[in-house]
């Protein structure tokens, strides 16, 4: 069976509650890993720093990332995650506030493979995680493990 | 607005010599001309006038050859005849002295009046019998009055066809000396006192040869003068004309500055106008994200809490969750109706052939999947092609048609139209319903943001749709206005300056 991980990169605890609040409603995950800023998500990926014992092939399902993050910010790591052969075929979904036009396409220049605006009503934003969850733990095929 | 900055003239002497060479191809060229043919004319006088005077000479001279031919012939004869024996030698001086000088009178003096020669003939006469001393023939001065006391201005005489100084003596000088007989000569200078400046002595000579010298005096005097008064024009039209140059030349690097500084404050305001749109930018960037995430919290929360604890509320509470959720819905509309807007007036302006039907055609298709209950009778008109910018037209129409779609929710027989009217010359496009419409007292404030001309329960709304569509027309070089009737509906009119060309 796969084990379907999902890494959350979100700094904002009341959208990371209510981000986790619809994911374990779907049921779809086995494990959702948070982290809080662009240097941790760049460290687990890379098993660095904190996540230095990781097993750095144990790669995620899927990586719901999002723009505004204090530190290094979520283009930045996303360009950093493309940069690398082990993350280069990471599935990225951009899961942001904005809706901006240059951040679209920044987003998708860089090597994302999805954008989803956070919408504010709760309802429709727990319709769309579940959706993201379903597509992309159970519709997609992930890029195969080394 | 500063000063226009003045520049301190200085010679130039390229811009002189460039305005003079203009000048000349201008229409002082005629003067130039005209000096310069005067200058010729001139010239060709002088050359003229030196050889004529030659000529006079000449003439004169053979006058004076013929005259002395003849006294000296005279006293040839005469001498002969003493030689002969005939006459004696003062016989013969007399006889000498009264063919030339006239007879005596009564009172010893001579008449001169009835003189064959006249003075300065004397002279070239005794100028000719210095030369011609022949020895036995001595030629002494003539018994003139005074006359031995011009022997150097006899000597200067003989040279006198050789240089042509006008110091020495005239014939006229000489004649009016005579008329005083006895008194003393007057000096070398004081000859000067009857010479006039033009008066160019060329030699004794006749009455005849004066009045020569006096009519081309007259002509070259005249020609002088006029080349003077066209030289002193010429002169004076090159100056000003070069001082009008200077003053254009000047002018127009004044001009040069003025527009080489207008270019720096455009750049200037530009550059300003850039950092001001980028602030613009970072701001309507972080309304995206840092207004809308505690929003989504207040409405998750409350969903949350619905969900979560539902037995645990009653139904004043969970009516009190729903209002706090409508609030964030509300404000989470207003957001993005003011992003909307900010963005109607950022961004660059893409022209590019637009299909307004079509594009009218993908809207009212939308708004139909939306509220597939309704029935709204749609009439679009065919082919209103524009120049404008695709993404910003989708708003407009999206905005004017969706306003229509939503006014006429209380009809049942809903109608919509999108056309084009020829106004004046312009292609004046418009969407017109038969819905609801608003009082025109208040045309004023209807497209002004967040004014509303209805209530919230009648029709929703942010009251920002219409402002962000008048910027939109606006950047385009458009009008937009409307009318409409409480009840009967509304028009909305709007054109889009250069690019609303009806194809």
């Amino acid at each position: 069976m796969k084990s379907r991980i999902i890494l959350l990169v979100e700094d904002n605890p009341k959208d990371e509650f209510l981000t986790l609040r619809a994911l374990n409603k779907c049921r779809l995950a086995n494990e959702i890993i948070v982290v809080r800023d662009g240097v941790e998500a760049l460290d687990y990926l890379f098993a660095k720093g904190d996540y230095a014992g990781r097993n750095a092939n144990d790669l995620p399902t899927v990586m719901l990332l999002d723009l505004k993050l204090p530190k290094i910010d979520g283009l930045e790591v996303l360009r950093q995650i493309r940069a690398d052969e082990r993350t280069h075929r990471l599935p990225v979904v951009i899961l942001t506030s904005s809706d901006e036009e240059k951040d679209i396409i920044a987003g998708y220049e860089l090597g994302a493979n999805s954008y989803v605006r956070k919408p504010v009503a709760f309802d429709e934003f727990t319709k769309a995680v579940a959706e993201l969850g379903r597509y992309w733990l159970i519709t997609n095929e992930p890029p195969p493990r080394k | 607005m500063k000063g226009i900055p003045k520049k301190i003239s200085k010679f130039d002497l390229r811009l002189f010599l460039t305005t003079l060479k203009s000048s000349i191809t201008h229409f002082s060229l005629i003067l130039t001309l005209l000096f310069s043919l005067t200058a010729i004319l001139i010239f060709t006088y002088f050359i003229t006038y030196e050889s004529a005077k030659e000529q006079i000479l000449d003439v004169g001279g053979e006058m004076f050859t013929k005259v002395v031919k003849d006294v000296i012939g005279f006293m040839e004869m005469m001498d002969t005849r003493v030689k002969a024996g005939e006459i004696t030698l003062a016989e013969a001086q007399e006889l000498v002295r009264t063919y030339v000088n006239g007879p005596k009178k009564p009172d010893g003096n001579r008449d001169i009046t009835k003189s064959k020669m006249s003075v300065d003939d004397y002279m070239y006469v005794w100028a000719s019998s210095y030369k011609h001393d022949r020895g036995t023939l001595t030629m002494h001065p003539f018994n003139v009055e005074g006359a031995n006391k011009w022997n150097y201005q006899v000597k200067g005489h003989y040279t006198i066809r050789e240089s042509w100084s006008n110091l020495n003596y005239t014939g006229r000088v000489f004649r009016q000396l005579w008329k005083n007989p006895g008194e003393p000569v007057y000096t070398f200078i004081a000859y000067q006192q009857y010479f006039e400046p033009w008066d160019w002595i060329v030699g004794c000579g006749g009455r005849e040869r004066i009045i020569y010298e006096r009519r081309l005096e007259g002509l070259r005097r005249k020609f002088l003068i006029v080349a003077a008064i066209f030289l002193l024009i010429s002169v004076i039209h090159v100056h000003s004309f070069t001082r009008v140059e200077i003053a254009r030349r000047q002018r127009e690097e004044e001009v040069r500055d003025l527009n080489r500084e207008l270019e720096q404050r455009v750049k200037e305001r530009t550059a300003q106008l850039e950092a001001t749109n980028k602030e613009l930018d970072a701001f309507a960037y972080s309304v995206s994200h840092d207004l809308r995430a505690p929003l989504r919290a207040i409405d998750g929360f409350s969903s949350a809490l619905l969900e979560d604890y539902k037995d645990k509320l009653e139904k004043e509470g969970k009516t009190y969750l729903r209002y706090l959720q409508e609030g964030s819905h509300e404000m989470s509309g207003l957001i993005d109706g003011l992003l909307k807007l900010s963005r109607s007036t950022r961004g660059e302006l893409s022209q590019e052939r637009t299909d307004l039907s079509a594009m009218a055609a993908t809207v009212t298709e939308e708004l139909r999947k939306a509220e597939p209950g309704r029935q709204v009778a749609i009439q679009i008109a065919p082919e209103a092609e524009v120049f404008a910018d695709p993404r910003l037209l989708k708003a407009v129409m999206e905005n004017l048609l969706g306003n229509a779609w939503k006014f006429t929710g209380q009809r049942i027989d809903a109608r919509i139209e999108f056309g084009v009217e020829q106004q004046e010359g312009e292609a004046v496009y418009f969407v017109r319903d038969n819905g609801a419409g608003f009082d025109m007292a208040y045309i004023d404030k209807l497209f002004l943001p967040f004014h509303r001309l209805h209530k919230a329960e009648e029709f929703p709304g942010t009251g920002i749709g219409l402002a962000t569509v008048l910027r939109i027309i606006q950047r385009h070089g458009g009008r937009i206005w409307a009318q409409a009737a409480i009840g009967e509906g509304a028009t909305f009119y709007f054109t889009l300056g250069e690019g609303g060309k009806h194809s």
